[in-house]
């Protein structure tokens, strides 16, 4: 008894004291009402299990960062591509070869004449260099405006230029007659018209040639924009590896948690032995062995859904094969654990006592309470998955090209690692990131979801 | 109690024997004999309490006569119906049964599945048996049943996380009583809680026995208030019923060396006399339900021993009207 | 029974606090008692009430996220809440020591309970040889009533039963002759008939060896076999406090009178309608203004909800925190009704 008390003995109170320092009345000591009372009871918000999880998860600073960190990537990965001018595929063979924020010859001429000339001017953002246009049709649509041109030779080593507010809007500039303040001497004009011919390029227009972030490669490829395809591919393979795992593993382990006795032991020694079999190696086996019957299936079929298959390559569907057939152990083992455990709740008995049956018991009881185990477990077998997917990439096992995944990147960055080495370097630098912040938010979700930490 | 009793559960000679799970495959079958040869009847709307210390199988034998565990051996008759007779090889299904037989568990924090919320647990008892026809139904339904036990229409949004243990096991009587059930085994219902609020659960099952007309079979180690609730208590030592008779009468007048120590050791509140009163102790321990002695089963802690009761098992045979002993003294 | 003038444990304005993620919860408000040479104090309360909390206070056991945040625990005119780890040792075991309700929680299970005893002893008294410490042990396991002590001094905590790790606790407790044993529920967990015993042996020892017992517990019936004195806690304070007789006859605290009236006993001739404390136990993580009890109290008043009652001397040594104390005597004696 602190404040008002702290002048009294524990023990011994005068009653005129009290009275003087509480300023009784007679009034207090009437009986209080229900309503009274009842605004003295305290009412806790309702929380349910996600919120609670949430809540854990939220005030976990490594966590959250990891979760920003991945998103991050998620929007490098995605979004990203959309906001750079340039494709994974496409070859600038006249930017060959460049390093982080480096500008090839033309491309930095570009640069300074845009900096000077009043209007726009265009670059050839299409495979084919900035510098040179093969012959044949095209089309710009800029201000509106449709500009239909044909070039009956071959640009070599000259820039196509729009210039909207002069007479002759379109022409093209020898590099060499360009000077180094941005003006330049001895245009040549090209007549356009309004409709553009069957099969005409487009020629996007740009006011700046946008920076290599990432540099480029041998073939004039961005880099950055491969290493986002590459993060994409990456992604999109680990989750799809991990809802394989997912699918397949929890079936299993909760049939074989739920049916006890011999069918369990039964299930369980299956699952021991597959866990002994070396993965790699059956990845390898898989790709080899189906490489030409996968071939001659993807010939011979018309179907949209083959055509895609196809994309994917032998190698990313031998690795689709082996989750299926091996990694999901780790998930049946998971699951079984949980069910048997929560098999012997109390209340799984008392539904028994209701008179639930085994199908009602399952849905309603048993898998809500797994699923805080399953999605750890999913969220941490992503990064395994894109691990697996890149090392195997990276020996030349995984995707094919034209895909590049973070792994080929890296695989094709070695040849150059003297000369180059931030082609190694920078999509290294990305995969470890992805995966990291991955394994922090499966950590952090098992900090959050472990319902013996709560309180 | 009332003058014309009728039975509703007869149970005779019901054995329950866990095996336990030997490493060794060679080795004769070892069994946790935890209910042996218990025989009793269930007169329709008494309370019957079971009593008995850690081992002596009364959880098990409530469980079993619900048939929530299968007996090893015995005959369970319920309403005049056998629903399960071993000899006979009868074996009914418990469906229809779940509907009139009903359990309350001890731990309401266990019982109650974390992920759902109360009315859908309460709900799950209407939905098993298709009580209600429709959605309007079954909510109004859940809400006339959490009234009755003390709660508010708006906890059945929550979860039981959000309660205290005393309203979680009203969410647990609530439940058992949304099947409209004759007979409840009240198995340690107030146990777990609070000693301030076991006399609101108390006061509440005493209430709905009124109101619906029910039968409780009531375990407890609490013996006084069991002898509170119950118009007969059975005690029960390391898996047999030695002592059955009228609560006021077995506590006053009891008969069996077992059932007098156990209630010499029961503390009371109240200083003079619990300090005047001679205690009857025990020498030893609880014997192994894996190995129970020979013959009488008290017999290696009884001080009035005898060779029959080491080589010859006691019945429970009636003494006095309604009052069974199983001793050979 | 002898009491000396000079307390042998006294606890004055006790605050005890734990800081978790969701806010301060005051487990101990602010309790005061002393406590004899050679007596019984009973601290009885639900859970949630604090008196574990407190008794973990004393023999500094608390932990994180607890902390004692106000008053005082003075020991033989020390003050505890001082003490060095180095002190802390010397104190725990040898002056004060502990028996809880689960005996495994300091029965070490890779150890023989022969080692355990010995080695209790041998830390605290440096004049033991190791075979007069096991003869010591030997005794103390005879005393507590295991029996065959030679033998079984040499087996392992898991092949004793309940009752027999009770009282090897117990032994182990007692073995360095300690002037107070703090009981922490030592019975719940047991049988009746093993309660029994257990209380038989520890009213035995307690007259034997002069020792002191903070003996906590929610059961009134076996506060009411060995207790001297009683101080019930509800939510955090001492509400009741006086010698075990003037608590059970004559209850001042409606809280009392409540837990009195709401246990069946064994006893009663007829039977009555128990009379419930209505109400669910507070949170005490928003604890009310006012009276803790205030909401639950059929005698509540308006000063009830707004200010928390002070202890005061209802009879010879017994205390009782209400604000029906306070009433006018007339309408005292409605109030009772």
């Amino acid at each position: 008894m602190s404040g008002k008390f702290a002048k009294f003995s524990p023990f011994h109170v005068d009653p005129e004291l009290i009275e003087g320092t509480f300023s009784l009345r007679p009034e207090d000591f009437d009986r209080a009402d229900e309503n009274e009372k009842a605004a003295m009871e305290q009412k806790r918000k309702s929380v349910s299990y996600w919120r609670d999880a949430w809540r854990r998860f939220r005030s976990n600073t490594v966590s959250m960062v990891a979760l920003g960190v991945f998103i991050a990537c998620l929007l490098f990965a995605f979004v990203g591509p959309a906001l750079i001018p340039y494709d994974y595929a496409d070859q600038y063979r006249s930017s060959q070869k460049l390093g982080p924020f480096e500008y090839s010859a033309g491309e930095a001429t570009a640069r300074s004449i845009a900096g000077s000339v009043d209007g726009f001017y265009a670059t050839a953002l299409q495979p084919g260099s900035l510098t040179s246009l093969p012959k044949g049709d095209y089309v710009i649509y800029h201000g509106g405006k449709t500009y239909a041109f044909t070039l009956d030779r071959a640009m070599e080593n000259a820039i196509l230029m729009l210039q909207t507010k002069a007479e002759n809007p379109l022409f093209i500039v020898s590099e060499s007659k360009i000077q180094k303040d941005g003006s330049w001497s001895d245009s040549k004009a090209i007549s356009y018209t309004d409709t553009p011919a069957d099969g005409a390029v487009e020629i996007r227009l740009s006011r700046n040639v946008f920076p290599h972030a990432f540099g480029t490669d041998s073939f004039g490829r961005d880099l950055m924009a491969r290493t986002m395809y590459g993060t994409r591919v990456s992604i999109i393979i680990g989750i799809m590896a991990a809802l394989i795992v997912l699918v397949i593993g929890a079936t299993y382990g909760a049939i074989s948690g739920l049916s006890g006795g011999a069918v369990d032991f039964v299930m369980m020694r299956i699952v021991e032995l597959i866990y002994s079999i070396p993965e790699v190696l059956v990845v390898l086996l898989l790709q080899v062995v189906l490489k030409d019957p996968l071939r001659a299936w993807f010939d011979s079929s018309d179907s949209a859904l083959v055509q895609s298959l196809s994309a994917l390559g032998a190698g990313i569907i031998s690795i689709f094969i082996t989750f299926a057939l091996l990694y999901w152990v780790t998930m049946a083992r998971i699951v079984r654990g949980q069910v048997l455990q929560l098999k012997q709740q109390e209340y799984v008995t008392a539904a028994t006592a209701l008179g639930a049956g085994n199908g009602r018991i399952i849905r309603r009881h048993l898998l809500p309470n797994c699923v805080g185990s399953v999605v750890i477990t999913t969220c941490l077998q992503i990064p395994s998955a894109i691990f697996l997917e890149s090392f195997l990439s990276f020996l030349g096992l995984g995707v094919s090209a034209p895909m590049a995944s973070l792994g080929s990147l890296c695989s094709d960055a070695l040849e150059t690692i003297t000369l180059y080495p931030y082609r190694l370097l920078l999509p290294s630098i990305v995969l470890t990131i992805v995966i990291l912040s991955l394994n922090l938010i499966g950590d952090g979700l098992r900090d959050s979801l472990d319902p013996r930490l709560k309180k | 109690m009332s003058s014309e009793r009728t039975p509703l559960i007869q149970v005779e000679n019901l054995r329950k024997y866990f095996p336990v799970k030997g490493t060794n495959p060679f080795e004769k079958k070892k069994y946790v004999q935890a209910v042996e040869s218990v025989s009793c009847t269930i007169y329709r709307g008494e309370t019957l309490g079971i009593v008995g210390e850690s081992g002596c199988g009364k959880t098990t034998f409530g469980r079993t006569v619900l048939r929530l565990y299968e007996p090893t051996s015995g005959r369970i008759v319920y309403d005049g119906v056998p629903i399960y007779d071993s000899e006979k090889k009868i074996s009914v299904n418990m469906l229809p049964y779940r509907r009139k037989m009903q359990i309350i568990f001890q731990d309401p924090s266990a019982s109650l599945d974390p992920r759902m919320t109360v009315g859908e647990i309460v709900g799950e008892a209407l939905d098993i048996h298709r009580l209600c026809r429709g959605k309007k139904e079954r909510a109004e339904r859940i809400n006339e049943l959490l009234n009755k036990v003390g709660l508010n229409t708006e906890h059945a949004n929550r979860f039981p996380h959000e309660f205290s243990g005393g309203q979680q096991q009203r969410v647990g009587i609530a439940r058992a009583l949304a099947v409209d059930p004759e007979f409840i085994v009240c198995d340690e219902p107030i146990s777990a809680l609070d000693v301030s609020i076991q006399s609101q659960v108390v006061n509440m099952l005493e209430d709905l026995q009124n109101e619906n007309h029910l039968t409780y079979l009531f375990i407890a180690h609490d013996i006084s208030v069991v002898r509170h609730i119950s118009n007969r208590i059975g005690v029960m030592y390391l898996g047999q019923m030695v002592e059955l008779a009228d609560s006021y009468e077995l506590c006053s007048q009891p008969v069996h060396p077992y059932t007098k120590t156990l209630l010499s050791a029961v503390p009371l509140p109240d200083p003079v006399k619990s300090r005047a009163r001679q205690r009857i102790l025990l020498e030893g321990e609880i014997p192994s339900p894996l190995n129970p002695p020979k013959g009488c089963r008290f017999h290696t802690r009884c001080p009035y021993a005898t060779d029959r009761c080491r080589e010859e098992t006691p019945q429970l045979r009636e003494q006095a009207p309604g009052h069974f002993v199983a001793c050979h003294l | 029974m002898e009491k000396d003038n000079k307390n042998l444990l006294e606890i004055k304005d006790l605050k005890v606090s734990f800081f978790t993620p969701a806010g301060e919860v005051k487990a101990v408000n602010g309790i005061s008692y002393s406590l004899g040479y050679n007596e019984v104090m009973g601290i009885v309360g639900e859970s949630g009430s604090g008196k574990s909390v407190e008794a973990y206070s004393i023999i500094g056991l608390l932990q994180s996220p607890g902390k004692v945040v106000g008053g005082s625990i003075t020991f033989e005119g020390e003050n505890v809440l001082d003490f060095t780890e180095e002190q802390m040792r010397q104190f725990r075991g040898n002056k004060v020591s502990m028996i809880f309700q689960n005996p495994m929680t300091c029965l070490n299970p890779v150890y023989t309970i022969g080692n355990q005893l010995i080695e209790a002893l041998m830390c605290h008294d440096k004049g033991y040889t190791r075979e007069a410490a096991r003869k010591r042990a030997i005794e103390m396991l005879e005393l507590v009533g295991i029996n065959n002590a030679e033998k079984r001094i040499d087996q392992y905590p898991h092949e004793f039963s309940g009752g027999m790790r009770q009282r090897a606790m117990i032994a182990m407790a007692l073995i360095c002759e300690p002037k107070l044993l703090i009981a922490d529920e030592p019975t719940t967990a047991l049988d009746v008939t093993i309660q029994a015993q257990i209380l038989e042996l520890m009213k035995d020892l307690q007259h034997k060896a002069n020792t002191s017992i903070v003996f906590i517990t929610h059961n009134l019936g076996v506060v009411a076999e060995i207790c001297d004195r009683v101080s019930v806690m509800y939510a955090g304070h001492i509400v009741e406090q006086g010698d075990v007789n003037d608590v059970f006859y004559d209850p001042q605290h409606p809280y009392t009178r409540g837990l009195l009236s709401s246990t069946p006993r064994m006893d009663e001739v007829t039977r009555e309608r128990l009379v419930p404390i209505e109400g669910t136990p507070i949170d005490l993580l928003n604890p009310p203004t006012g009276c803790n009890f205030g909401p639950r109290c059929k005698h509540c008043m308006k000063i009830c909800l707004r200010e928390k009652p002070p202890l005061v001397e209802v009879g010879e040594r017994h205390y009782s925190a209400c604000w029906l104390h306070f009433k006018k005597e007339d309408e005292q004696e409605e109030a009772e009704t």
